[in-house]
């Protein structure tokens, strides 16, 4: 009577027992994939070189504040052009490595051996070096060599390269990513810049090789001028469509120009955070430059030459009267012009045709590639003016208003070296406005435009512009001996200390 | 089955008649309690036979025994009783066995064991703890048990309830295992507010019926707890649901209706000055949109003065009765009836629930609804059946937001200036419909009317808990017991910010529905031999099988279109996802008790666990831990002779390791996909926390040694345990360079300490005929430490308050985890002080803002309760005193009263300018006169010491008088029992330090305990009880 009950019991509970103990696929996430395509990483690490919070608070609120091209009367947040120390120096930084330096290096680990990606691969070493040298340009000494794959390697605290290295190893990712490009393997995917046109990045490569050879010319002058030689051999963009921009599109939150979201978004227009700067307003009036009508307009939407007003910078609104006695309000002063640059599917633009003319045009006088400096500098001035149809129709300038300019002769006026390099300087300040980032590094390597600095009471950096961003605080009390052993390196970790290029 | 029992027994009865023809008699009488009330189901025995019988509803017997032979009455809990059998009938009366020698309590996996022989302190509730009702069954534990710290946060009556037992061992989980009927429960928690606001989304614990609860167990910690392995280190709750009881149907009533009022301290509001700004009050419209909530008028001197609807209010103080004029119509009923009965072979219990909620918060309510089957079975051939299954549901309307501003109603109770009477905010809507704000400058100050019955919250719950075990007794040694039980909820919400919400006017929606449960599959063999006279064992082995689950999906709609149409299809545009994850645990488990003459226990366990969250295709390190644990018993009163008023001495202590929980899906990177941009998709890594492909999770090391010595016939008790509890390898989400690509790693490095004593004094202090005094104190006192955080980081910040956040007003505070403190401590900006204490003033009259500093420790140290019930005749006192000493809390809704000046504190120099006392930095006494309004603005925004006060307190928790109808008065009309009761809960507060709010003021019942700000006011809660036994 027992056994009769007890066997199918112990059959039960053993059946039962050796039921899932295969526990492998039970952990598998399924509301996430664990595995990616690189197409998507590619776009990924592309739309979202910008958005919204830095690019209104480091891109517009420090460096082109810093180089005068906007101004404010801000005292803690967007008042770069006082020098002020805020957290969001230390965004810069951790946002970058957060995303899209990590996703790119994601992308180089998924496409590195991988024949049918060969493109792809190439494409994402040109695009690590170009989101890289935005960085270490702000910062000087970063994380480079152990940074941004921290699940692979398991390394948590990177160490800081020397800038010195990191400009040999993003020239050396360039090199090899150009080399490895090839027409006959399959093309590039994910690819929003280029739509997969190698030819563009060969020129785009070549590109960024000849502004990352300018920036070591005082540091490095042989291996500055070895790269420029490079570039300009292996073929640099010569047409106004090789410009390497994001092309964003209106209507959906994540792909809208981030600029324009924020500005939109906050209000910044008619709040007046953001103005056109005094000096840079001052250039465009005296050039009677074209380019005014696309970047500047009133609040209320004035266009007209004569009513737009630049704000100094380096006041706020109680020392305001010490620049401009007759002040009464901010709607008085001109602001981005919404209808061209603020439009939510206008391009972020990070490498154009005019500043690679530029570029040539200095390296000419430097005597290290032959040409024509004039010739070159013209170039740029049209391919710059020309570019501003990105902006739609209200940004297209005339042939006409473009020779006008050119009819200037401000190239023939510039009589002695200097001032041929203040005018290349200065036109290239102008024609990077909104890259506030080339506009800062490059202002640094030439010092042109030639800028009083500001004197605002409050600022810790009274009288001196900024030359680098510090490091994040958190930086110190987690990766304490990493940082520490950069400062002693590169020098304080302060605003006026002068990173390895920057030796002017 | 039954019938052949009966048969048996029959046969039997008929053989001894046989035996004994001559001699036999019948017996009969009556079983009482020491109360006179009729006891039914007490077992008869002829002593030495089979003959035997139970007791009826009422008490009686009658059975047939031989002249002379002894008749035994016995019943659990209850001291045996023997008698001689006569003729004349019997009138027994049982005394409930004080000494509880043989009393057997449920521990881990359902265990019934002996109280002497366990190794562990533990305290078992019955019924009786359970009689002044709160709306969530674990807080109905609060200055029940040492050891166990209950915190209720200001969430209203739908609110969660966080247990922590023996301190707080991990970053991670540190509540206990829930297990009901041998079954755990999913005590998931469906959201928690946080430093950016949001709503108590209400616990798994909360939807049982404390009506049902025969006992609760705590066992506290891992030594206790051992047998539950990954899931024993903070403990485990042991629930046991009524069963019936044989003999007759029993039918009984509970009612209870209660009324709840808010509890403010309004001395510590200030009346005399009204809204304004700079000392004077608001000469126009716009001046007054300007002040918003600020008290920094005029003298209320009763002028007329524009409010915020253009209508003109004579200045002065009406607003004391704010608090009471809002918060009101607050009450709660709740019935409960049940149906039991059986006898010797089946036992049932039918139980039906109904709770109502009103709740403090107009327009706040829930209602409850329970049904549950209680059966028990003597099947054939040794086989015991029992199953329960309950099922739940609940309907929740309106739960509150507390902390932050946005969409939380009582902002504005808080901080509303003296002179506006809230009802003036009731209209809730201006005339386009959209919210009726005290000022348009200020739109996250919601209108409470506007919260009460505009903004929309509701969700639903349907839940099925069930348990059903087979034990199938082989022999006299050996027995086999499988069970399989599952808790499964189903659970919807809905979320409706309206068109027309102050701080964002085109409103949203969002929907939630979940599908989640657990469920466990068991079973053990078991074998208990007597070796020898003095030697004999208990033992099994067993597995398990654990199955957890969660499915949700989420839409959500943005920009309402229509006005007053609050649906997602009326949105401009909408969005959703869906997510699940999956879990489980088998478990491989075993002990053996071995007792030497019932007076030395020695018990060994052990369990493995294998994990699927720790397992994955080509790792190395292993799925599978496995927890031993040790311990032993010493009766000393049994082993020697000791003197007559020792009447029982124990030794106890053991050792046991256990582990934590692991989430799934934690070993790997995923991919997420964000925007597609000329039709390409973008996507990247989703994780910004390095998962760790050698995760496990924490193991508990904890160790106890304790006495329980009794004096005088059980009239003096105390129960005394020392315990250590250490956490290694806790898993850490710790801070690592964002260099690296990600913000956080996952890592097994946090190592946390606990140490504590437990002493449980119970005592009688008062015993006659007519009147008793029970009397008992439970107090715990708990040590914790941070050891290691990760090898580099030595703190970190679990949580900060919502003042300063962001950069918006007052004074950030922070929790702290940090090593060598104890676990979660408040730091914030503190005065600088000269070396005698005195405040340092700067040029300006203010003083100096020194650095962050800890300001006190976010978990009190000390609990302490005092039960005593008295009993007289038929009349009944209980009184239970709570308290709890050493924590602190940083009070954020106390720092925005000194920014607005609505504290009393700010009264102080609003004439003349505030002189601070103490000194300027060159040590003179400072003399500089500040504004009132910079002054206490400033110390609102920059000195978080000031707000961080003592959150010691004594409370009196619970209150019951009750009253039994005389027996003679209710027979009458057929019925066993009447009780009524007059109940209250916390209804005084005797000793707090807090100014303005109660000093349970949480708004969260995660980790981060000692931060406060704009809750619920705390309630007084009182009314009626109601028991009736047919």
């Amino acid at each position: 009577m027992k056994s009769k009950y007890l066997f199918p019991f112990l059959t039960l509970l053993l059946t039962i027992g050796f039921l899932s103990c295969d526990f492998d696929e039970k952990n598998i996430n399924p509301n996430n994939s664990t595995t990616i395509e690189p197409g998507p990483l590619l776009s990924y690490s592309q739309l979202y070189t910008s958005n919204q919070g830095i690019s209104k608070r480091v891109q517009v609120g420090y460096c082109m504040m810093m180089v005068q091209q906007t101004a404010s009367l801000e005292r803690e947040e967007m008042a770069g052009d006082k020098y002020l120390e805020t957290e969001m120096l230390g965004v810069f930084f951790i946002e970058s490595y957060n995303s899209y330096i990590k996703n790119v290096q994601e992308l180089i680990n998924r496409t590195q051996d991988n024949k049918d990606f060969v493109n792809t691969y190439a494409v994402a070493l040109i695009w690590k070096s170009f989101l890289f040298h935005r960085i270490t340009d702000l910062y000087g000494d970063i994380p480079y060599s152990e940074a941004g794959n921290g699940y692979r390697t398991q390394i948590y605290y990177p160490k800081y390269d020397r800038q010195s290295e990191i400009y040999s190893g993003m020239i050396r990712d360039i090199e090899t990513g150009l080399s490895l490009l090839n027409p006959s393997a399959p093309g590039i995917a994910g690819d929003i810049i280029y739509k997969g046109d190698i030819e563009k990045w060969r020129k785009f490569g070549n590109s960024l090789l000849l502004r990352l050879g300018m920036r070591m010319e005082h540091a490095d002058p042989s291996f500055a001028k070895a790269t420029v030689q490079k570039a300009i051999k292996g073929g640099v963009m010569n047409d106004p469509s090789d410009i390497c921009m994001i092309q964003h599109v209106a209507g959906k939150g994540g792909t809208e120009n981030p600029l324009s979201a924020v500005f939109k978004g906050h209000g910044l227009v008619g709040s007046g955070t953001v103005k056109i700067s005094k000096t840079f307003m001052e250039r465009l009036k005296t050039t009677t430059d074209p380019r005014i009508y696309v970047y500047a307009a009133l609040p209320d939407g004035t266009t007209d030459f004569d009513k737009q007003k630049g704000l100094p910078n380096g006041y706020d609104f109680l020392t305001i009267y010490e620049a401009e006695p007759d002040y009464k309000s901010l709607a008085e002063y001109s602001t981005f012009n919404p209808t061209t640059i603020l439009q939510m599917d206008a391009p972020m633009v990070h490498l154009t045709h005019a500043e690679v003319e530029l570029l040539q045009a200095e390296a000419i006088l430097k005597d290290w590639i032959d040409g024509d400096a004039k010739e070159h500098y013209e170039n740029a001035v049209r391919s710059s003016m020309k570019q501003m149809a990105i902006y739609g129709e209200n940004g297209i300038i005339s042939d006409e208003r473009i020779e006008n300019y050119l009819a200037q002769n401000l190239y023939e006026k510039a009589k002695t070296l200097e001032a041929k390099l203040n005018l290349i300087g200065t036109e290239f300040w102008v024609a990077t406005f909104l890259n506030g980032y080339e506009s800062y590094a490059n202002w640094r390597r030439t010092g042109y435009p030639y800028l009083f600095p500001t004197l605002f009471d409050g600022s810790p950096n009274k009288g001196r512009i900024p030359r680098r961003f510090t490091y994040p605080t958190e930086e110190y009390s987690i990766n304490r001996e990493h940082v520490e052993e950069a400062n002693q390196h590169q020098g304080a970790d302060a605003l006026s200390t002068r990173i390895w290029w920057d030796k002017l | 089955m039954a019938r052949i029992i009966n048969l048996c027994v029959l046969l039997a009865i008929s053989f001894s008649m046989l035996r004994a023809q001559t001699n036999q008699i019948t017996v009969l009488g009556t079983v009482t309690d020491e109360k006179g009330f009729p006891m039914s189901g007490v077992t008869v025995q002829v002593e030495g036979s089979t003959i035997g019988t139970v007791t009826d509803a009422n008490g009686n017997f009658s059975l047939k025994a031989p002249r002379e032979s002894t008749i035994l009455f016995s019943f659990v809990g209850f001291v045996p009783v023997k008698r001689q059998a006569t003729d004349s009938p019997l009138q027994i009366v049982m005394k409930e066995d004080m000494i509880m020698m043989s009393e057997v309590v449920v521990t881990a996996l359902g265990m019934g064991r002996e109280k002497k022989a366990l190794a562990y302190a533990v305290t078992e509730l019955k019924e009786d703890a359970f009689l002044v009702k709160e709306s969530n069954l674990a807080a109905e534990l609060a200055g029940k048990v040492s050891g166990v710290n209950v915190v209720r946060p200001t969430t209203g009556v739908m609110g969660s309830t966080r247990i922590t037992i023996r301190g707080n061992g991990s970053f991670g989980n540190n509540q206990p295992l829930y297990v009901v009927d041998g079954v755990p429960i999913d005590n998931s928690n469906y959201g928690q507010p946080g430093v950016w606001g949001g709503v108590d989304g209400g616990d798994g614990i909360s939807s049982f019926n404390s009506d049902d609860i025969e006992s609760m167990t705590v066992l506290k910690g891992g030594t206790a707890a051992a047998l539950y392995g990954s899931r024993a280190a903070n403990g485990a709750i042991i629930i046991t649901t009524k069963r019936g009881v044989k003999g007759g149907v029993n039918v009984e009533l509970k009612s209870s209706y209660t009324f709840d009022r808010p509890v403010v301290k309004t001395s510590d509001f200030q009346y005399e000055y009204g809204q304004g700004l700079s000392g004077t009050a608001p000469a126009t419209l716009e001046m007054t949109m300007l002040s918003g909530p600020a008290s920094w008028g005029g003298k209320l001197d009763g002028s007329d003065v524009i409010q915020f609807d253009g209508v003109f209010r004579p200045y002065v103080a009406v607003g004391k009765k704010n608090f009471s004029n809002f918060y009101k119509n607050a009450w709660r009923l709740n019935n409960n009836l049940s149906i039991s009965g059986g006898d010797e072979n089946v036992l049932y219990r039918v139980s039906v629930g109904d709770q109502r909620y009103n709740d403090l918060y107009p327009n706040s309510k829930m209602g409850r609804n329970n049904a549950s089957l209680n059966l028990t079975a003597k099947l054939s051939h040794g086989i015991t059946f029992q199953t329960n299954v309950i099922y739940m549901r609940e309907r929740v309307k309106n739960r509150q937001n507390v902390n932050d501003y946005a969409s939380n109603g009582n902002v504005l109770l808080w901080t509303l200036p003296p002179n506006i009477d809230i009802r003036s905010l009731a209209p809730a809507v201006d005339a386009s419909g959209n919210e009726l704000l005290l000022s348009d400058a200020y739109v996250y100050f919601a209108n409470p009317y506007f919260i009460a019955y505009k903004r929309h919250q509701e969700d639903a719950k349907d839940r099925i808990f069930s348990s059903v075990q087979l034990q199938y007794d082989i022999n006299k040694n050996w027995y086999l017991r499988g069970r399989i039980g599952g808790d499964i909820i189903n659970r919807r919400s809905e979320n409706i910010l309206p068109k027309g919400t102050g701080y964002y006017r085109p409103g949203s929606i969002s929907e939630g529905s979940s599908y989640s449960g657990e469920v466990n599959a068991e079973a053990l063999l078991g074998f208990n031999k007597s070796l020898n006279e003095a030697w004999s064992f208990t033992s099994f082995v067993g597995w398990n099988s654990m199955m957890a689950w969660s499915e949700s999906i989420g839409a959500y709609g943005d920009r309402f279109i229509q006005p007053g149409f609050n649906v997602i299809g009326n949105t401009e545009t909408t969005s959703g996802g869906k997510s699940k994850w999956e879990n489980y645990i088998n478990s491989l488990f075993g002990q053996i008790e071995l007792s030497y003459n019932n007076l030395l226990f020695l018990t060994f366990s052990g369990r493995n666990d294998w994990f699927s969250a720790l397992s994955m295709k080509g790792k190395t390190t292993p799925n599978h831990i496995f927890y031993p644990s040790a311990g032993v018993s010493y009766l000393i009163s049994e082993a020697f002779n000791l003197p007559s008023w020792l009447s029982f001495l124990k030794v106890r202590g053991s050792w046991a390791q256990s582990g934590g929980s692991v989430s799934p899906y934690n070993l790997t990177l995923t991919y997420g996909y964000g925007e597609t941009i000329h039709g390409y998709p973008t996507g990247s890594i989703s994780n910004s926390t390095i998962p760790n492909p050698n995760l496990k999770p924490l193991t508990s090391t904890s160790y106890e040694a304790g006495t329980d010595v009794r004096f005088f016939n059980n009239r003096l008790g105390i129960d005394f345990t020392y315990y250590v509890r250490n956490t290694r390898d806790d898993i850490v989400t710790a801070q690592i360079s964002s260099a690296s690509g990600y913000s956080h790693a996952l890592v097994n490095a946090g190592k946390i300490d606990n140490r504590g004593v437990e002493l449980l004094l119970s005592a009688t202090p008062l015993e006659t005929k007519k009147i008793k005094w029970n009397a008992a104190v439970n107090f715990s006192y708990n040590k914790s430490k941070i050891v290691r955080i990760t090898d580099r980081v030595n703190s970190f910040i679990m949580a900060n308050s919502r003042t300063g956040a962001a950069g918006d007003e007052g004074t950030p505070a922070y929790i702290y985890q940090e090593v060598g403190e104890p676990y979660g401590i408040i730091k914030g900006s503190s005065y600088v002080r000269d070396e005698n204490g005195n405040i340092v003033y700067g040029k300006n009259g203010l003083p100096v803002k020194g650095e962050i500093k800890k300001l006190g420790v976010g978990v009190h140290p000390y609990t302490i309760g005092f039960g005593n019930t008295f009993t007289f005749s038929r009349f009944s006192l209980y009184l239970l005193v709570d308290s709890k000493f050493g924590g602190s809390i940083f009070s954020g809704t106390n720092d925005m009263a000194y920014f607005l000046g609505t504290h009393v504190n700010t009264l102080q120099g609003r004439e003349n300018g505030v002189i601070g006392k103490g000194v300027k930095m060159d040590g003179t006494p400072n003399e500089v006169a500040v504004p009132a309004m910079d002054y206490y603005m400033y110390i609102a925004n920059n000195i978080a010491e000031e707000f961080v006060y003592d959150a010691s307190f004594i409370k009196l928790r619970e209150m019951a008088l009750s009253y039994d109808l005389p027996k003679r008065f209710i027979a009458k009309m057929g019925l066993s029992q009447i009780s009524l009761s007059l109940v209250g809960r916390n209804l005084h507060t005797f000793y707090s330090k807090i100014p303005m709010v109660d000093p349970e003021s949480g708004y969260t019942i995660g980790n981060e305990q000692g931060l406060e700000q704009w809750g619920l006011p705390a309630g007084r809660n009182w009314g009626f009880n109601l028991y009736i036994h047919f």
